[in-house]
């Protein structure tokens, strides 16, 4: 991997513009510098530094898949968003190029799209399977090393596809702070004259329906051949504005103001505003992200099982803090499936009633258990974590075997075994340790189920979801941070069922 | 006296430093404009604020500290206002080893920053310690945990 990375980074470097603006700073540093035995106004250095400072930016998006674009980014069963995906969106071309946006989906935060390049005479074709017209494009942003490993590796480069996020934001009434993000893949190319892609760009919060079409263009194309994805129809979504305040983070005592939810099968978007400043001390990020939906059929569903990945945004003038969580997996295709959103400790009626305390049994606050292995993947006690979880759990002392079984799902382990049973399935564990002597990683070494103080101890990847192998669990095991950073507790990991 | 000629003038510095700061900005933060954005806030500091410095391995590791330091400032920063144009968006990247790149974006920021310590900067989980003021085994941890999630990543996209 480390031969992968620098070779990957080698090729980035910044544009001589932007060198030769800070060079320009320097400039004006030294000048300063000479005159630093003289008292300066402070707010004059700030000027004329300032004056030197110029943020250009462009704009881009990385793209691939081998996938289709719900099976992209989503598991489980995505049928019932079929409808909301747009399909043969358009297209535009000029005489060597025609761009088309196959399909689209828009969830009020995020656009997922797939698109294809074709080229529409013989040298076009050449210079695109080659690679030859997305690398060269580079040339004046990023200069001729990217040009050139773009053309060895024949991906996208940062400024292939190009869209006008910005606009549509800034539409939308909000100060537009850049991409939230987004990626994608090359898809099978769908002729020989032609390449497709699957791309997503996630906005920085929820914006909704909205009048202002996104516009994608190629970059190479201009644009002047941009395809308009109309964002007019969002999959069925529920909005709250509760302004009710509630138990945030059950670890710390941190309470805050729930100000505004959004959401869908794929998306949740939520606000809210910290009583007081944010409590910084252990644990203080453990439930970022973390929430539970309350079907309408009495099931839970937590955020584990969504497979959330998302971002924050904050306002610490105000105590205001976003999340911004992309679901992996779709677990329902109608929002109108879901009664409630339990946060912390209260629920939170997606029909707009009052929120009430939740059920003690439906919180499913999240816990700490002890932590080992500091030289490779965690491990934890097993019978703590079954208790924390009220998960079955028996211990066999003749056959130092333990069989825990939470969720339908048994797993049976035995110590000084890197093997383990799941629903009677054998499955290896594996893992990467840390070499002292030699100061360096050692890969895909067996795990061994142990025994610390008498208790059997397991590698917690084995449960937890995130993790090289397994999830099995479909439950969240991770460090835990301490002083509102990232130092972590050396003993102890949290657990989010 | 040319200035470039002076190894220690400040253009002879950016210029040497200028690829290192740039691809740790990059790694942080994942796209092209934040990373100018970083860069540009490194270098300022260092023309300003800059120490007297015992040796060439001592301004190295300083640059690499403030741009660090920085990058966590320039995320828990209340929203920036951006002076780009309206019809652009910002640059998500994709470097030869595509892949690769597009699975460490989806890595925790923190996450990236050891692993470019480690692999692009060839630093010790001692110096990335002293660097990030954490004790060596939490970035040992990481550094094992971070791969592990991106050897994930990677298998899931084949």
């Amino acid at each position: 991997m480390r031969k992968e990375y620098k070779q990957m980074m080698d090729q980035l470097s910044p544009r001589e513009e932007l060198v030769e603006q800070v060079l320009a700073q320097a400039g004006v540093g030294a000048e300063l510098r000479q005159k630093r035995r003289r008292p300066m106004h402070k707010k004059k250095l700030i000027l004329a530094l300032a004056a030197a400072l110029v943020v250009l930016t462009g704009s881009a998006m990385a793209v691939g898949s081998q996938l289709g674009l719900l099976n992209v980014f989503f598991q489980g069963d995505t049928s019932g968003l079929e409808p909301y995906v747009q399909t043969e969106v358009g297209s535009a071309e000029n005489e060597d190029y025609r761009f088309t946006v196959n399909s689209a989906y828009y969830d009020g935060m995020t656009v997922y799209a797939t698109v294809t390049v074709e080229g529409l005479n013989e040298q076009a074709v050449e210079d695109l399977k080659s690679n030859k017209v997305i690398a060269e494009y580079h040339l004046e942003n990023w200069g001729q090393e990217m040009v050139d490993g773009l053309m060895t590796s024949g991906s996208t480069g940062p400024d292939t596809f190009q869209a006008n996020q910005g606009e549509i934001t800034e539409k939308a009434g909000y100060e537009y702070t850049g991409s939230a993000g987004g990626g994608g893949y090359e898809l099978s190319a769908p002729s020989d004259a032609s390449r497709s892609w699957s791309i997503s760009l996630v906005f920085q919060r929820w914006l909704g329906p909205m009048d202002t079409p996104m516009e994608l263009w190629v970059g190479f194309m201009g644009r002047e051949c941009s395809v308009e994805i109309p964002l007019d129809t969002v999959v069925g979504s529920a909005h709250l504005e509760p302004d009710q305040e509630f138990l945030f983070n059950p670890l710390n005592g941190q309470r805050a103001i729930l100000t505004e939810a959004t959401l869908t099968p794929t998306q949740l978007y939520y606000e809210i505003q910290t009583i007081g400043e944010r409590k910084q001390d252990m644990g203080w990020d453990a439930v970022d992200y973390r929430f539970i939906l309350k079907m309408k059929d009495g099931s839970l569903i937590t955020s584990e099982q969504l497979g959330v990945s998302g971002g924050t945004g904050a306002d610490r003038d105000n105590d205001l803090i976003t999340f911004r969580v992309n679901f992996a997996e779709v677990k329902f295709t109608d929002v109108n499936e879901v009664a409630s959103i339990i946060f912390g400790d209260t629920e939170f009626p997606l029909d707009g009633s009052e929120p009430t305390l939740a059920e003690e049994d439906e919180r499913l606050y999240p816990f700490f258990v002890p932590r080992y292995g500091e030289e490779g993947p965690f491990y934890t006690n097993m019978e703590a974590l079954c208790q924390g979880l009220g998960a079955e759990y028996i211990w066999d002392a003749d056959t130092q075997t333990a069989t825990a079984t939470y969720r339908d799902v048994t797993v049976e382990m035995t110590v000084g075994s890197s093997q383990v049973l799941v629903n009677g399935e054998p499955m290896e564990l594996i893992g990467d340790l840390w070499d002292e002597m030699n100061q360096e990683i050692v890969e895909d070494v067996p795990l061994f189920i142990k025994l610390k103080d008498g208790v059997l101890i397991a590698p917690t990847y084995l449960f937890s979801n995130g993790s090289t192998t397994g999830g099995v669990w479909d439950i969240g095991i991770s460090m835990v941070h301490l002083a509102g950073g990232m130092e972590q507790d050396p003993d102890h990991l949290v657990v989010l069922a | 006296m040319d200035p470039t000629q002076d190894r220690d003038s400040p253009e002879a510095v950016i210029r040497r430093y200028s690829d290192m700061v740039y691809r740790l900005a990059f790694a942080r933060t994942g796209n092209r404009s934040d990373a100018e954005d970083l860069y540009q806030e490194v270098f300022l500091r260092y023309l300003t604020r800059a120490p007297a410095f015992t040796s060439e391995e001592h301004r190295k590791a300083w640059l690499l500290r403030v741009a660090v330091n920085c990058a966590n400032r320039f995320h828990t920063a209340p929203w920036r206002k951006r002076t780009e144009p309206l019809s652009e968006a910002l640059s998500v990247p994709a470097p030869e080893g595509e892949d690769l790149w597009e699975e460490l974006r989806r890595l925790p920021e923190r996450d990236r920053t050891v692993l470019h310590l480690y692999y692009y900067e060839d630093m010790t989980t001692e110096e990335i310690a002293q660097m990030l003021g954490r004790n060596p085994a939490t970035v040992r941890s990481q550094l094992l945990r971070a791969r592990a999630k991106l050897k994930k990543l990677l298998v899931e996209e084949g």
